[in-house]
């Protein structure tokens, strides 16, 4: 539907330019020029921002889902013990320090003092024991964290011990994790939502915002929390300094993208989520609209089913990843050059800690003929490979079927199966279903919460002993010289097993007034830090 | 009539109750798991289970059922699935743009056609007949989507006179009410008004040809008096059948147009229960447009005995 609609928008635009129609006289021509930003000087408080956001986020809690349409609007109100800074380097955010003891086991974690919820009450020990605990029950890194977890006590009103039951280097990564994070909510609070989603009345945290209203359907209202106690330091990302120059944070929910773009043009909203990428020329052209590429967003994957069908074998799946090219298929996923990129590392270029590009020569090594060899080897039967695809998200369907024709290239033959993206998420779950399905990998921060990764951890039954070794060699060091080698030994695992087809790096494409300033652009969208400008 | 009305009203009840349970069918059969779709993209397996349990989805098909029957008949359509607030409730919060939506443009629709299709009746045979039923042919085929995204770049784009989406309650101010449903409404108003005329024209041209018009024109009726007394009051009983089921079509949601243009109706909870698979709301909203359809039929069938005497309800 959203293709057609984009199909239909481009269609109007030429209708546009040609002068066809009577209705259309006075529409006159498109502006020209690029969208720059112009000089920011100082930042100016007050004002309500308008963000048109493609979803409605079945809950504001972000705990207990890891959709990214509730992440980008609670991360104005609730908090981490550490968040991720612009290199998505976990830093202190409510914890003022941790200390670690010599054997790796017990992590004391001191808390700032002075920091109040958004219902008045001061933060303390006991918040941090009761959020960690739901957190450890309701989100997926959560409960893969709170294995490893013995206790977690309050040693005094601010400060808090963890103890280990085995070595678990990646506790603080986790702590810091972004999807079904581990916010700080009141204790009270967090005792009585248990393993539910939290109400909206339960909607209680530490960040520079509160939320005002919410009106399912149509709008979430965040206004400025005027108690906030903002760091100083100047991290980037969702760690340090937060000044909330925005009196509101208004968020309407914006199904159409093309609605969106029109809004933001017009004025009507300041800010659009999740604009179309055959949009950006266009929107390069709007006089008053400045795009933001938001990059690193997410890798394009097709996922095999390794459980049954032909992608059991190993040397079919080899075949198809030869088969294919993931230049050729961000061309046909985005079109635009500029948002999207070929990277063969697992973990994204800007995380600098976790990136290298060791054990990756096989990433974008298109061979036909080995391609065609491993299918026959792999004694492929020639009954059609079933590949799920949705054109909910018109990018998943173009690249699938890039990859349906690169893999008839070498002798598979594809039957595409469109679904919606619900059905699609059921299939993928059940292995007489389907043989690949593509999605996107957002940013991980940790090989350990590499959800696709993980043997037995999500969709595609994934399971490996090699991966198992190196991920538990992970979990026991924090040797750097050690870990770079691992994450090769991980790339180079990725390539060779094949649990998917790592394809190209897709940037998102955000677009905002050209008066909006200071906006980081970091991930999914913050607002704190930014302002605007009268004119 | 009285005695009509209850009964009427009453065989409301059974009609509810079959399109609920036709609709709890179809949408538990379509594939699609609520669970997985609230907690994204990244939730692991063992946690999707954990909330099915908790939404009660892994119950067998059968008990879910029973269970949805045993609250309706005790007046509980249930809990959204991706709100946590009941159904009545989400349901509700939408009938207010709807029934704005649907108001204005029922009326601007009848604004434009009754005239149009009088005008047409009068000036019959002339040039005005054919560009009338051009018209009024271009309203009925040209495409919601296709007429709202051109009014949205030339009236909300170009120039800047209106906003291109979004809904603001009337409470809020009536300027910014109107300002934003003008050309929604306009939009879905375009398409009744051709059906609308069309109906009217025809009927009354029937009309026009019985022997009660000859014999008025004998008495030396003028033609206005002809048209708007006899005429235009004959033909509203067929009309008053297209204008009750385009009232009700509106009432119910106009999709698209909900969609288009961002206005948290009934049409676009129904998109986005679907979307989300929130099975309870999904079969409120329908029984919500159902039970619309259901009460202005019963309307339209009054109305018949209003507009023809000759019509009785026992």
């Amino acid at each position: 539907m959203p293709r057609l609609r984009r199909r239909l928008s481009r269609t109007i635009m030429v209708l546009l330019a040609v002068g066809s129609m009577g209705l259309l006289a006075a529409c006159g021509s498109a502006s020209t020029g690029t969208a720059q930003n112009s000089a920011a000087g100082p930042p100016v408080k007050g004002g309500t921002l308008k963000i048109a956001l493609n979803a409605d986020p079945a809950t504001l809690d972000w705990t207990s889902t890891s959709a990214v349409v509730t992440r980008a609007v609670s991360w104005n109100i609730f908090e981490q013990l550490f968040a991720l800074d612009k290199n998505y380097v976990e830093r202190p955010m409510l914890a003022q320090s941790a200390k670690v003891s010599p054997d790796k086991l017990t992590y004391t974690i001191k808390l700032r003092t002075g920091v109040k919820f958004q219902d008045g009450s001061d933060f303390d020990s006991a918040d941090v024991v009761a959020s960690l605990e739901r957190w450890g029950k309701v989100s997926g890194t959560g409960v893969e964290t709170f294995q490893h977890v013995k206790s977690v006590t309050a040693e005094g009103p601010d400060t808090v011990q963890i103890k280990l039951k085995s070595l678990f280097g990646p506790l603080l990564i986790d702590l810091a994790d972004v999807r079904q994070a581990a916010i700080m909510l009141p204790s009270a609070i967090a005792n009585a939502a248990g393993v539910n989603a939290l109400e909206d009345k339960q909607i209680i945290g530490t960040g520079p915002y509160e939320l005002e209203s919410r009106t399912p359907g149509s709008s979430i209202v965040l206004k400025r929390f005027d108690q906030y106690k903002s760091l100083t330091e100047n991290w980037g990302g969702l760690a340090g300094a937060k000044a909330a120059y925005f009196d509101k944070l208004d968020y309407q929910i914006v199904t159409d993208p093309q609605v969106r773009i029109n809004g933001v043009q017009t004025g009507e909203y300041q800010f659009a989520v999740n604009v179309p990428q055959d949009n950006y020329d266009q929107v390069k052209t709007m006089p008053t609209v400045q795009p933001f590429i938001v990059d690193p967003y997410a890798f394009l994957a097709f996922v095999f089913n390794k459980q049954s069908g032909p992608f059991n074998n190993v040397l079919l799946r080899q075949a198809a990843q030869y088969a294919s090219n993931p230049s050729e298929i961000g061309a046909a996923a985005v079109g635009n050059k500029a948002l999207y990129s070929l990277d063969g590392s697992i973990f994204f270029p800007q995380q600098a800690a976790l990136h290298t590009l060791t054990g990756t020569s096989l990433y974008n090594d298109q061979n036909i003929a080995k391609a065609k060899q491993l299918v026959t080897q792999g004694g492929y039967d020639g009954k059609p490979i079933r590949l799920l695809t949705t054109k909910d998200y018109p990018e998943f369907y173009n690249a699938t079927v890039a990859l349906s024709s690169e893999l008839e290239a070498v002798g598979f033959k594809v039957d595409i199966q469109v679904y919606d993206w619900p059905t699609l998420l059921q299939r993928r779950d059940i292995a007489s279903d389907y043989d690949i399905f593509v999605t996107t990998s957002s940013p991980s921060f940790d090989p350990t919460s590499m959800l696709w990764m993980i043997p037995g951890g999500w969709s595609g039954f994934y399971t490996s002993p090699k991966m198992d070794s190196l991920l538990a060699q992970w979990v026991k060091t924090s040797d750097p010289a050690v870990k770079t080698d691992l994450l090769g030994q991980m790339n180079e695992t990725v390539y060779t097993e094949v649990p998917e087809i790592k394809s190209a790096t897709l940037s998102a494409l955000y677009v905002a007034s050209k008066n909006l300033q200071g906006y980081p652009n970091w991930m999914d969208t913050t607002f704190w830090n930014a302002w605007m400008t009268k004119n | 009539m009285i005695g009509y009305i209850v009964r009427r009203v009453l065989a409301i009840i059974p009609v509810l109750l079959v399109v609920g349970i036709v609709v709890f069918m179809l949408i538990h059969l379509t594939p699609g798991d609520p669970a997985q779709v609230i907690l994204g993209d990244a939730a692991t397996p063992a946690r999707v289970k954990v909330l099915r349990h908790q939404l009660g989805l892994d119950q067998p098909l059968w008990k879910q059922f029973l269970t949805w029957v045993e609250h309706v008949c005790r007046g509980n359509l249930g809990t959204s699935l991706f709100y946590q607030q009941s159904v009545v409730h989400t349901v509700a919060v939408r009938v207010g743009p709807t029934a704005s939506l649907a108001g204005l443009a029922f009326v601007f629709s009848l604004v434009i056609a009754i005239p149009s299709a009088l005008l047409a009746v009068w000036k019959r045979g002339s040039l005005l007949d054919p560009i009338f039923m051009s018209g009024s042919l271009l309203g009925v085929s040209m495409p919601n989507f296709w007429l709202a995204l051109m009014m949205i770049s030339l009236f909300g784009v170009k120039l800047g006179w209106l906003p291109v989406s979004g809904y603001v309650p009337l409470d809020q101010g009536v300027g910014l009410w109107f300002s934003h449903l003008l050309m929604p409404a306009f939009v879905l108003a375009i398409q009744q008004a051709g059906l609308i005329a069309r109906m009217l024209r025809d009927g009354m041209l029937d009309v026009l040809h019985q022997d009660y018009i000859r014999t008025a024109r004998a008495k030396g009726a003028g033609e206005r008096l002809v048209l708007l007394h006899h005429a235009f009051r004959n033909a509203l009983i067929p009309t008053v059948t297209v204008i009750g089921t385009s009232l009700a079509g509106l009432l119910g949601g106009a999709v698209v147009t909900e969609v288009v243009f961002a206005i948290p109706g009934v049409g676009n909870l129904i998109v986005q229960s679907i979307a989300s698979r929130d099975f309870p709301v999904l079969t409120g909203a329908v029984m919500f447009v159902a039970l619309v359809y259901v009460l202005v039929n019963l309307l339209i069938d009054l109305l018949y005995s209003v507009l023809d005497p000759r019509v009785q309800y026992r």
